[in-house]
C-alpha cells in the first residue's frame, strides 16, 4: 500500500491547534463566504508559506509557495456550486482529531497520487482499518454509538481534500451499517476484529474478486486480430487486457489519453511493459483511429441508475464517436461502483480539477514553453477563465454492455442489479 | 481567377498567334482576386451580427483567423460568451482564447475532454478550417470532427467560417490521404526514453469531418448549407480544372 511509506509525511499528529492564524502570505482574492472557511484558508496560506520550503514533489510552477483559492471572478458561474479546492492541497486545514493516517491518505488523493475509484476505495478502507484499531471507546458509551461520530471527521476530512468517489461512498455506507450492526454488549476487541475483518471482506470480494470476475467475462469479448481502443487509465480494464495478453491472444491496443492529468500513461506503461503492441494518441485523434478499432473497453468512475455513466472527462466523446461508426462499446465495472443517483448532465455534480493544470505541460513549465505561452498570465486578465472538469456523463445509448461481477449486462439492467443486490 | 482562361471570348481566336489582349485580362483577374482575398475577413465577418445574439454561449477550438475576427466583430456590439477547446497537442486554442479576452470577450478555455460535457450548455459551434472539400466536409484543426458530433448529439448547430477560396473540387474518397500525421513529440515527449521505442505515437495535423455534421457555412458570399456548395463549386471551378487535377 502506497499510503504505508508516505504517511511520515503527514505533519504532526493530532496537535494542529486552532492558533491564531498568522498568514505570512495572504490567498490573493479570499472567497466572501463564511468566516470559518476564511479562516482555514488563511491558516492554509500560512501553513503551505511555511512548508514552501520542504516541498519538491509538487512541480505546480511558480505558485507553489502560496496556497491560493481561485478568485470569486475567475469562477464559471455554470459550475459555482462546485465546491472549490486550495492549491496547492494541504492537511493544514484538518481538524484536531483527524488520524495522521487519514491525513496522509487525504493528501496522497488532493494531489492525485492515489487516482482511480478502487485505489482511493481500497486506499481510504486501509486506513479506516488503522483507525478502528487505535480507536479507544471513551467511558460511558459503547463503540457502536461513538465510532461512527468519531469516523465522521475523517469521512469529512477525505471530502474536504478530494470530494469522496461514489464507489468509496458505498464502502462508507457499508461500513457504517456495519457498526450498527454491532450489538451494544459486544467487547471492544472483539467489536473491532469483526469491522476490520468486514472491510477486508469488501475489498475482497467487492473489489479483488470482482475485478478477477469481470477479467474471465472480458476474456470472452478479445479475439484475435481484435484493435481494443481505451480511454485513460482503469484497473480493471488494464487487468483484462493484461490477461488477454497472457492468454496469447493477438490483438492490439489503442490508448487514448488526455490533459490535463494523462493518466493513459501509466497504463501504456503497464501494456508496454507486458509487451503488448500499443498505439497512443490524444483524444483528439479519437475520430482518426476510431476507423481501425473493433472495440472499445472503458472503465468508469461510477454507472448512474438511469444506465449512464459517470466518468473520466473525455469517456463521453470516445463512447459517442465509437457509437457514431458502430463499434461496440463494453464498460467493465464492479457493481459497488453502482449508485442510486441519477443525473442528467456534467454539471449538478461534478469535481472541478486545478486550472492552472491546464497551462501546465506534464513535466515543469508551460504546455507551450516558449516566450509567447499565452495563458501565462492568465489571473490578471479579466475575461478569461480555466475550466478543468474531471468528469462527465455519458448517456446510455452509446453504451453496448456493462461487465461486472454478476454478469454481462445491458444498460437497462443496472437499477435491476441495484434493486436485487441491494447495494 | 479559376475561370480566368474561360472568360476570355476565345471565338475564332488562334491560340498559336501572339495576342495582345490576354495580358491586361490576366492582371485585371489577378488584381480581383487578391482584392477578394482581402476583403475575406471583412466580409465574413459583417454577417457575425446575423448570426450571433446576445447572451449566446458560443464552442470554438484552434486557432482561426476568421472565428477569431468574426467573434470580436459580434462582441462590439452584442455580449456573448465564448469557450474555446484548448486543441492539445498544438494548444492553437489558448492563442484564440488570450485574443478574444484581449478584445473583451468573456472567454473560457477547457480542455479537449470536457467538449461533450460543455456541450449541453452551448448555442453554437463556430468553428474555421482549411479547407472544404466538394461534398461539403472539411478538412480542419484535429478534434473538430469529435466536436461536430458532439453538437450533432445535443442538436446544436455547428457554423464553420471560411473564404470561398478554400472551397476545393476533392472529393474525399479516402479521408485519410488528406491528413497528415505530424511529429509524435508533442504528444509523447522523445524524453520518455523507455516507452517511445514500443509505442506507435499518432499525432494527426488534421480531422476530416462530414458535411452531415455542419448546418451552415459562412462564406464572404454569404451564409449558405453543405448541400448547396457544389453549386458554388461549379461557378468557382471550370469542370477541366477538377479533371486537370486528376492527371
Amino acid at each position: 500500500m502506497e499510503n504505508k511509506t508516505s504517511s511520515n509525511r503527514a505533519p504532526k499528529a493530532g496537535g494542529d491547534q486552532p492558533l491564531p492564524a498568522k498568514p505570512k502570505d495572504k490567498p490573493a482574492k479570499k472567497e466572501g463566504s463564511t468566516a470559518k472557511q476564511e479562516k482555514a484558508q488563511k491558516k492554509a496560506a500560512a501553513k503551505a508559506a511555511r512548508a514552501a520550503g520542504g516541498k519538491d514533489n509538487k512541480p505546480k510552477g511558480k505558485d507553489t509557495t502560496s496556497a491560493t483559492a481561485l478568485a470569486e471572478s475567475k469562477k464559471l458561474p455554470l459550475v459555482a456550486h462546485l465546491e472549490e479546492r486550495i492549491y496547492p492541497p494541504t492537511t493544514a486545514g484538518a481538524p484536531p482529531g483527524v488520524h495522521p493516517l487519514v491525513r496522509s491518505v487525504g493528501l496522497q488523493f488532493a494531489e492525485f497520487k492515489i487516482c482511480g475509484s478502487n485505489a482511493r476505495c481500497i486506499a481510504m478502507l486501509q486506513a479506516f482499518k488503522q483507525v478502528i484499531e487505535d480507536y479507544q471507546t471513551p467511558p460511558y458509551t459503547t463503540l457502536c454509538r461513538h465510532l461512527p461520530t468519531y469516523l465522521s471527521p475523517q469521512i469529512n476530512y477525505l471530502v474536504s481534500m478530494r470530494p469522496l468517489a461514489v464507489a468509496m461512498g458505498n464502502a462508507v455506507r457499508f461500513l457504517k451499517l456495519n457498526i450498527s450492526f454491532l450489538g451494544i454488549d459486544i467487547p471492544e476487541s472483539d467489536a473491532k476484529q469483526k469491522l476490520i475483518e468486514g472491510i477486508d471482506e469488501f475489498i475482497r470480494e467487492r473489489i479483488i474478486v470482482a475485478d478477477r470476475v469481470i477479467v474471465q467475462y472480458g476474456l470472452q469479448k478479445i479475439q484475435d486480430g481484435d484493435v481494443v481502443l481505451t480511454y485513460s487509465c482503469s484497473s480493471v480494464v488494464k487487468a483484462v487486457l493484461l490477461a488477454a495478453h497472457q492468454k496469447n491472444i493477438r490483438f492490439r491496443v489503442i490508448v487514448l489519453d488526455s490533459r490535463p492529468l494523462l493518466e493513459g500513461r501509466k497504463l501504456l506503461q503497464d501494456l508496454v511493459d507486458a509487451g503488448i503492441q500499443c498505439t497512443y494518441s490524444y483524444l483528439n485523434s479519437a475520430s482518426y483511429v476510431m476507423k481501425q478499432v473493433t472495440k472499445v473497453f472503458l472503465g468508469t468512475h461510477a454507472v448512474l441508475s438511469n444506465g449512464a455513466l459517470f466518468s473520466r472527462a473525455g469517456t463521453a466523446l470516445v463512447a459517442m464517436t465509437a457509437y457514431d461508426r458502430n463499434i461496440p462499446v463494453i464498460v467493465c465495472t464492479e457493481t459497488y461502483k453502482f449508485t442510486e443517483r441519477v443525473q442528467l448532465d456534467s454539471f449538478v455534480w461534478n469535481e472541478v480539477g486545478n486550472p492552472h493544470a491546464l497551462i501546465q505541460g506534464p513535466g515543469e513549465g508551460p504546455v507551450i514553453a516558449n516566450e509567447k505561452a499565452p495563458l501565462e498570465q492568465w489571473e490578471s486578465s479579466p475575461n478569461l477563465r480555466l475550466l478543468s472538469l474531471l468528469y462527465d456523463v455519458t448517456p446510455t445509448d452509446y453504451l453496448t454492455m456493462a461487465i461486472t461481477e454478476v454478469g454481462m449486462l445491458p444498460f437497462t439492467s443496472v437499477p435491476v442489479v441495484l434493486r436485487e443486490y441491494r447495494i | 481567377m479559376f475561370n480566368l482562361l474561360g472568360d476570355i471570348d476565345n471565338q475564332g481566336l488562334d491560340f498559336t498567334q501572339y495576342t495582345q489582349n490576354v495580358k491586361p485580362g490576366i492582371i485585371q483577374e489577378v488584381q480581383d482576386f487578391i482584392e477578394e482575398l482581402e476583403d475575406v475577413y471583412t466580409n465574413i465577418s459583417s454577417q457575425a451580427m446575423d448570426h450571433i445574439h446576445s447572451n449566446e454561449i458560443i464552442m470554438t477550438t484552434g486557432l482561426s483567423k476568421t472565428v477569431e475576427l468574426f467573434l470580436k466583430l459580434a462582441a462590439k456590439k452584442r455580449k456573448f460568451k465564448v469557450i474555446v477547446a484548448e486543441s492539445a497537442p498544438s494548444f492553437s486554442g489558448h492563442e484564440t482564447a488570450k485574443a478574444l479576452a484581449a478584445a473583451g470577450i468573456d472567454t473560457t478555455v477547457i480542455a479537449d475532454s470536457a467538449v461533450f460535457a460543455m456541450m449541453a450548455r452551448v448555442n453554437k459551434v463556430i468553428v474555421g478550417t482549411s479547407a472544404v472539400l466538394a461534398n461539403g466536409g472539411l478538412i480542419s484543426s484535429n478534434g473538430i470532427q469529435a466536436m461536430a458530433e458532439a453538437a450533432k448529439h445535443h442538436s446544436i448547430p455547428v457554423v464553420v467560417c471560411a473564404g470561398l477560396f478554400k472551397l476545393s473540387p476533392i472529393f474525399p474518397f479516402d479521408e485519410d490521404s488528406l491528413n497528415i500525421c505530424v511529429a509524435p513529440d508533442p504528444v509523447l515527449p522523445f524524453g520518455d526514453g523507455s516507452l517511445v521505442p514500443h509505442v506507435e505515437v499518432i499525432n494527426p495535423y488534421y480531422d476530416y469531418v462530414a458535411p452531415e455534421y455542419i448546418n451552415l457555412f459562412i462564406t464572404n458570399h454569404g451564409g449558405h448549407p453543405p448541400t448547396y456548395l457544389y453549386r458554388l463549386l461549379n461557378e468557382n471551378y471550370d469542370p477541366e480544372d477538377t479533371y486537370l487535377l486528376k492527371e
